[in-house]
């Protein structure tokens, strides 16, 4: 047998091997999943009839305790029931030891077996965990981190709130924003933190990450305490906490976060902070900011004329400034002015007021003028 | 004998389905239940019921987009929403959408029961 052959022979012995060893992987592997899923149905309604009927059958469901199909079932039923059956449910946890076995697979050097004890106890929202869950904020893995988080704010303790903001300094982009969901989840509770916390800097100052996602939190919450540290941050060196900062103002901010807008509006460098203080002076529906969003109209960028169109018809006389605007020498300005008439359907109101007779004299004008802007058709063209 | 009321419940976690299947059929009503949401659709065109709890996010189908469609197709049942989403935009949608309430996981069965009682064309004779 020359070397050809002997590869040839080799390789062909290999390809057997390989195919043989994957059909019997998939077969054992296709077994598995079936048992598994046959002890998923069977737990899914042991577990349901229990919680139903208020009663447990012993002598079957303690050899259960070990099987971690059995405990992710019982946890399924912890996110869907609250009243008597959650009673029932917690009766059986605590029989059952489950919450024991849990606290033990949290220090597993199994990542999947954290994660899944993290996140089941994290169902639970008992204040006795949080403790454990402030360990596993410490987890290499960053969705270990996640539903430990989860679980503090179930137990809705905002004395960690400082301790979830701090997370915001190191960590990715992804786990931030799933940060900052769940600091919203606290409510106005975690606003005192939140605002301490962005004050009391560290020498070398805060992550604009880290702020951005405080001023997003607050905005989230919508609670008008924050509103003196977002107009704060509106002077932020970072534009794009300048931003969430001007966003946030819409649902958190006071008649005082008015005039700080407009300066924001007027004068600022990035477009993108001064379209969301165009949109938060619309959310504020304040008279004071008809004027300047009129002005912005004529904004440079397209995205802050358009952001102030939508804001003007939520102000008081806004919708006149729009009609002015269409009126205009400026074609920014009308533009942004009669694609905000159209789709906030103040033109189709207009017209079926006239139709039905109901008209004042400003539908009839806005008609003359929305007319006056319409292209010629080609019948009149020609 | 009068029929019982008839009401669908649609959610792909069989956790749900089954703890509010006993919860109605022990206060006396006729529970059709599916995992699916065009499964659902379908059934809701075809039967008649008296109401249906429908599960938000299904696969196949939104929750929101079967009630659009049942509104669409004529059908008054009257519909209850249930997820574990419990963001406003969420809820405003579903209401928007022609459901005529919302119910947040994790629900209390005997909460459910009555809230069946209230929105229901016809309900069961209280025992």
């Amino acid at each position: 047998m020359n070397w050809a052959e002997a590869l040839a022979w080799i390789t062909g012995a290999s390809a057997i091997t390989l195919s043989i060893v994957a059909f019997v992987v998939k077969v054992i592997h296709h077994f598995v999943l079936r048992r598994r899923g046959l002890r998923r149905a069977l737990y899914v309604h042991a577990v349901g009839e229990i919680i139903a009927h208020g009663a447990i059958p012993w002598e079957k469901v303690s050899g259960w305790t070990r099987d971690p199909v059995f405990r992710e079932v019982v946890f399924e039923y912890v996110g869907t029931v609250g009243g008597k059956e959650r009673t029932h449910l917690n009766d059986l946890i605590d029989v059952l030891g489950l919450r024991e076995f849990l606290v033990r697979d949290t220090r597993s050097i199994w990542t999947r077996k954290r994660l899944r004890a993290v996140a089941q106890l994290a169902h639970l929202a008992e204040p006795a965990l949080e403790l454990l869950f402030v360990e596993r904020l410490r987890d290499r893995v960053p969705e270990v981190r996640l539903h430990a988080a989860k679980g503090l704010a179930r137990c809705g303790n905002p004395d960690v709130v400082p301790r979830l903001l701090d997370m915001t300094e190191t960590e990715s982009p992804w786990m931030v924003a799933r940060l900052s969901d769940i600091l919203v989840a606290f409510g106005s509770d975690a606003v005192p933190y939140i605002v301490d916390w962005v004050r009391e800097a560290p020498p070398q100052g805060h992550r604009p990450e880290a702020l951005e996602t405080a001023a997003r939190t607050l905005g989230g919450i919508g609670d008008r305490s924050a509103c003196p540290v977002l107009v704060e941050l509106l002077d932020a060196s970072d534009p794009m906490v300048r931003t969430a900062a001007a966003g946030a103002l819409g649902r958190a901010g006071t008649p005082d976060a008015v005039e700080p807008l407009i300066d924001a509006l007027r004068h600022d460098d990035d477009w993108r902070v001064r379209a969301k203080a165009a949109s938060s002076l619309g959310e504020l529906s304040d008279p004071r900011a008809t004027g300047p969003l009129a002005e912005a109209l004529r904004d440079p960028a397209w995205r802050v004329r358009q952001d102030a169109a939508a804001a003007l018809v939520s102000v008081p006389n806004g919708i006149h400034a729009l009609i002015e605007a269409v009126t205009g020498t400026d074609p920014f300005a009308r533009d942004a002015a009669l694609y905000q008439l159209g789709i906030s359907g103040v033109i189709d109101r207009a017209r079926r007021r006239i139709e039905s007779g109901e008209d004042a004299e400003d539908d009839r004008y806005l008609l003359r003028v929305v007319a006056a802007t319409e292209p010629p058709t080609e019948a009149k063209a020609s | 004998m009068e029929a019982k009321p008839r009401v669908l419940v649609a959610d792909d976690a069989p956790t749900v389905t089954l703890l509010v299947e006993r919860g109605l059929e022990a206060n006396g009503w006729d529970v059709v239940v599916t995992n699916d949401g065009y499964e659902a659709f379908q059934l809701g065109l075809d039967g008649d019921f008296d109401l249906a709890f429908v599960d938000h996010l299904m696969p196949s189908m939104l929750g929101a987009e079967i009630v659009t469609r049942w509104q669409e197709a004529d059908v008054d049942t009257p519909v209850v929403m249930l997820s574990g989403m419990d963001d406003d935009e969420t809820i405003a949608d579903c209401l928007a959408a022609g459901a005529v309430d919302f119910m947040r996981k994790p629900f209390n069965i005997r909460e459910l029961v009555m809230r069946a009682r209230l929105h229901a064309r016809r309900s069961p004779a209280v025992a």
